[in-house]
């Protein structure tokens, strides 16, 4: 049961993983090998106005970045960081399989590449907290120029988002 | 009983070919509702040109230089890395009663 537990009991976040779900799977927006960076995620209009959705929706857990937890020279960017939070929460803590998170490091990047194949990942259960932190020590050194996503749907694979055990009864 | 019914009307463009048999007589009404590849019993499949292209705004946007995209792309990396230490989902009906609805 407890592999089941993940941060998307939150109607907001559900919502927001199902856009994700139908901007990769159901429209033409992704490159040819299903992702998108997140500058064109930004770009798009409709996932930019969700992710402000759920910025400004969500529980305050799901928003709270605490700032010692971010480098010095990352501070600059708070408000960026607690922007995209909860972006990062749905890539994360959703409990799908399906979401991947690819990268371009700063002496692999040219404008217009897409993800080194071998950099793509998933990520760690939220209960597996060695994998995560090593996931996290490898976002931390990789010395990211550029990132990308992919995200599958539960058109394509048998996926149901299980809820925490804890959901208060209705 | 004849083998062909004609439609009703109003059915020309509905998703399932109302009253229409095989030449056995078999209704067709029972097809799965994912549909066979071949759509034997007239149904249309999802229309692609409805579906959202690139535009030219996601176009520019994946060729943006490193300068301009460097700032969102650093702080998505370091929210995803503060999430994946933290695991600060809701873990116990404790937790979860500081949040309101």
């Amino acid at each position: 049961m407890t592999n089941m537990l993940n941060s998307l009991n939150d109607s907001i976040f559900e919502l927001g993983s199902r856009h994700f779900s139908i901007l990769f799977r159901h429209s033409f927006s992704p490159c040819d090998d299903g992702s998108l960076s997140l500058n064109e995620c930004l770009s798009h209009a409709g996932t930019s106005c969700k992710i402000r959705q759920m910025q400004n929706q969500c529980h305050e857990r799901r928003r709270a970045i605490e700032t010692d937890a971010v480098p010095q020279n990352y501070r600059q960017y708070m408000p960026a960081i607690k922007f995209l939070s909860p972006l990062a929460y749905v890539c994360c803590n959703s409990n799908k399989s399906r979401v991947q998170i690819g990268n371009l490091t700063r002496n692999e990047f040219s404008p217009g590449k897409t993800a080194t194949p071998t950099s793509w990942f998933t990520p760690a259960e939220f209960t597996d907290t060695g994998n995560r932190q090593s996931q996290a020590d490898m976002l931390e050194g990789l010395g990211i120029a550029n990132i990308f996503l992919r995200i599958g749907s539960g058109h394509s694979n048998q996926v149901h988002i299980e809820h925490t055990p804890f959901r208060p009864m209705v | 009983m004849p083998k062909v019914f004609s439609k009703p009307p109003g059915s020309e463009r509905s998703d399932t070919a109302r009253g229409f048999r095989t030449p056995q007589g078999d209704r067709l009404e029972h097809t799965p509702r994912g549909g066979r590849s071949d759509r034997s019993d007239g149904r249309r499949g999802r229309d692609d040109r409805e579906k959202e292209t690139r535009d030219r705004m996601i176009e520019d946007a994946f060729r943006q230089p490193l300068e301009i995209i460097r700032p969102n792309v650093s702080a998505f990396v370091q929210a995803l890395i503060a999430v994946l230490r933290k695991n600060g989902a809701v873990q116990t009906d404790d937790e979860y009663a500081q949040f309101p609805e």
